[in-house]
């Protein structure tokens, strides 16, 4: 899974220290997470992009083609 | 107090604990060959390791708790890797004694002392994958 957690990061000029403070987690899991070493779970993701103020999948997207858009507009008549 | 400082307590009360699990294991062994004991203070002596295992996997258990879910996963695959190793070992321990090892019966009880690292080795190996080594 892709993510723009460094990105975000940069934006808010956080350390890693710091947002690991802020999500209540290891400096190292926001650097695995960071690196796309490991997938954080659901609820670890959500609390990443409450604390950006973005949508879970404007913060991560999953690998290859296929994802939703951020944004995009939902299909209808299914 | 916050969550490293609680971790890295957890973790002190861990390792005390496994440091009293191998005293109590070598004290109880070296005992039993040092001196004659009847058979209820034998039973007796062996109860103290069990005990301080048992403190252990207390403090093992609140240790992992406390850990963020990475650490938490990293500890699991550890155990995964730790607990089927020391059945292993065990087995082959004593498939070789059938095999006709006796000479090593002797230090038998303290051959079995190493198995207990295994617990803590994996841990290593498995948060490498995530490129980084935990405590």
């Amino acid at each position: 899974m892709k993510n723009r957690l460094r990105v975000l990061r940069a934006e808010y000029r956080w350390s890693q220290a710091e947002l690991a403070e802020r999500l209540g987690v290891s400096r190292q899991t926001v650097n695995a997470v960071e690196t796309e070493k490991y997938d954080p779970s659901l609820p670890l993701a959500f609390k990443i992009a409450q604390i950006f103020g973005k949508a879970i999948e404007e913060v991560f997207q999953p690998n290859g083609a296929g994802g939703p858009e951020p944004g995009g507009a939902k299909e209808e008549g299914q | 107090m916050s969550v490293s400082s609680a971790l890295r307590r957890d973790l002190i009360y861990s390792a005390a604990a496994g440091g009293a699990f191998m005293v109590s294991y070598l004290g109880t062994v070296l005992a039993y060959e040092m001196a004659e004991f009847t058979a209820g203070a034998r039973v007796g002596l062996a109860m103290l390791p069990a005990l301080a295992f048992l403190l252990f996997i207390v403090a093992e258990v609140r240790l992992i708790r406390r850990c963020d879910e990475l650490q938490q996963r990293i500890q699991l695959e550890a155990l995964a890797v730790a607990y089927p190793l020391a059945i292993a070992i065990v087995m082959v321990l004593t498939l070789l004694q059938k095999a006709g090892l006796q000479e090593m019966k002797p230090k038998w009880a303290t051959c079995r002392l190493p198995i207990f690292s295994v617990w803590r080795s994996p841990t290593g190996a498995t948060g490498e994958r995530f490129s980084l080594v935990l405590a």
